[in-house]
């Protein structure tokens, strides 16, 4: 990505209404075709979004423009037998949005596998979720806290997520994180 | 009666499973027929106790109806023969978790202790989750008497009656947690740990307590039945 202004352009246009609108409402997104975006591209469009849930949860965050972070790409081969544990990302200063990759076709080139989150609700049971994710898609996941609005004013709740174990084939993933570099932004 | 056909499933298979997810298929435990003629049954309320609505209990969305007594035989049956073949496994289970209740050889005897203890009403339900419909991860609890596995059989069709709507089960133990989809096929039956389960651990076997819940439906319409096999207060 050359400049902030190309950043900006493309970013500019994914229809980051119905984006909202679905982490909103389940805590991921998926884009379909997603797969060849640039993560830069997608913070740009995450960060008022990411602002915006900080300001519900009463959350002091600052986070920096798409032209400072540091975005973390990680592969994972996972054979028979393997998976990745439940986890989530709830430390202060962490940005709320990771994205997932899965490059391969589910049913063809591995079976299980899947993509799974849990919502953790205050006082009321946690809701699992299977994220639909296809080969070239790319989804994104609320990594840890999100604010959800409520019959009486907004609480909170915890989303993780997992891959469930795979059961014939391999299945590789891509993951990409957006680490706020140290000292954060001038807030 | 034994059913001999059930009796002959591999047991050995569903045992080792058991021990090394907290769960197990059975596969085409009941014809498609069958699953027609039980799903059938769900709007005909004479053939229920209570029906629970589960937004209004904060459980998920959708609905399920308790069985009343006495069960559509195919059930009845199958209760009390796949309760014969999980009381071995639920014995050492629980002597592995240094639990001291044993089960009974038998499902009538099992029931027994159950209603002397006031828990008489039947636990065996049918779940019904339209589009956008889901569970949450809970477990089966009905009283102080607790059978530790229990069953349920997928009724509906994958991707031509519903899609979403997977089987998801999560494990919490002292290390990681997980979680795990469960792949159904209309009559596929998935037993698993109601409650706890015993892991080996470095210094013997510790307790990973299970959940279950169904993910929501993206389209369609899925009936499941619940065949818990401890009768509720």
């Amino acid at each position: 990505m050359d400049n902030t202004s190309d950043i900006m352009r493309q970013s500019a246009q994914l229809d980051w209404h119905a984006i909202a609108a679905q982490l909103e409402r389940e805590g991921y997104a998926v884009l379909a075709h997603g797969g060849a975006c640039d993560p830069r591209v997608l913070y740009a469009g995450l960060l008022p979004i990411a602002a915006r849930w900080c300001d519900a949860m009463r959350q002091a965050a600052a986070f920096v423009p798409a032209s400072d972070v540091v975005v973390r790409s990680a592969g994972s081969t996972l054979a028979p037998g393997h998976f990745q544990p439940l986890v989530q990302d709830v430390s202060a200063h962490a940005f709320p949005f990771m994205l997932i990759a899965v490059l391969g076709e589910s049913g063809v080139d591995f079976t299980g596998g899947e993509l799974i989150m849990t919502e953790q609700r205050p006082r009321m049971q946690s809701r699992p979720i299977v994220v639909p994710l296809q080969m070239n898609d790319l989804a994104i996941l609320c990594t840890g806290r999100r604010p959800v609005q409520g019959g009486r004013g907004i609480y909170t709740v915890s989303m993780r997520h997992a891959v469930g174990r795979v059961r014939t084939g391999l299945r590789i993933g891509q993951e990409w994180t957006f680490d706020q570099p140290a000292g954060g932004a001038d807030a | 009666m034994p059913d001999p056909m059930l009796a002959q499933r591999d047991w050995a298979g569903v045992a080792a499973a058991l021990d090394a997810h907290g769960h197990a298929v059975l596969p085409a435990l009941l014809a498609p027929a069958q699953c027609a003629e039980l799903a059938a049954l769900y709007p005909h309320a004479h053939h229920f106790r209570s029906r629970i609505v589960m937004a209004r209990h904060g459980f998920g969305r959708g609905e399920y109806q308790y069985f009343a007594y006495p069960l559509p035989a195919v059930l009845q049956a199958l209760r009390e023969e796949v309760y014969r073949q999980l009381a071995p496994i639920a014995n050492r289970w629980n002597a592995q978790m240094c639990i001291a209740t044993q089960y009974p050889a038998t499902l009538a005897e099992f029931l027994a202790r159950c209603h002397e203890a006031g828990q008489r009403r039947p636990t065996p339900l049918m779940l019904h989750y339209g589009e956008g419909d889901y569970n949450c991860l809970h477990q089966d609890l009905y009283g102080e008497h607790v059978f530790p596995l229990q069953m349920t059989i997928l009724l509906s069709r994958p991707q031509s009656d519903f899609t979403g709507g997977e089987f998801i089960m999560t494990e919490h133990g002292a290390g990681a947690s997980r979680a795990e989809a469960v792949p159904l096929a209309q009559g596929d039956a998935v037993i698993f740990a109601v409650n706890q389960r015993p892991v080996p651990g470095s210094r013997g076997m510790r307790r990973v307590a299970l959940r279950h819940g169904v993910s929501r439906l993206l389209s369609g319409s899925r009936h499941a039945v619940g065949l818990i096999f401890h009768d509720a207060t």
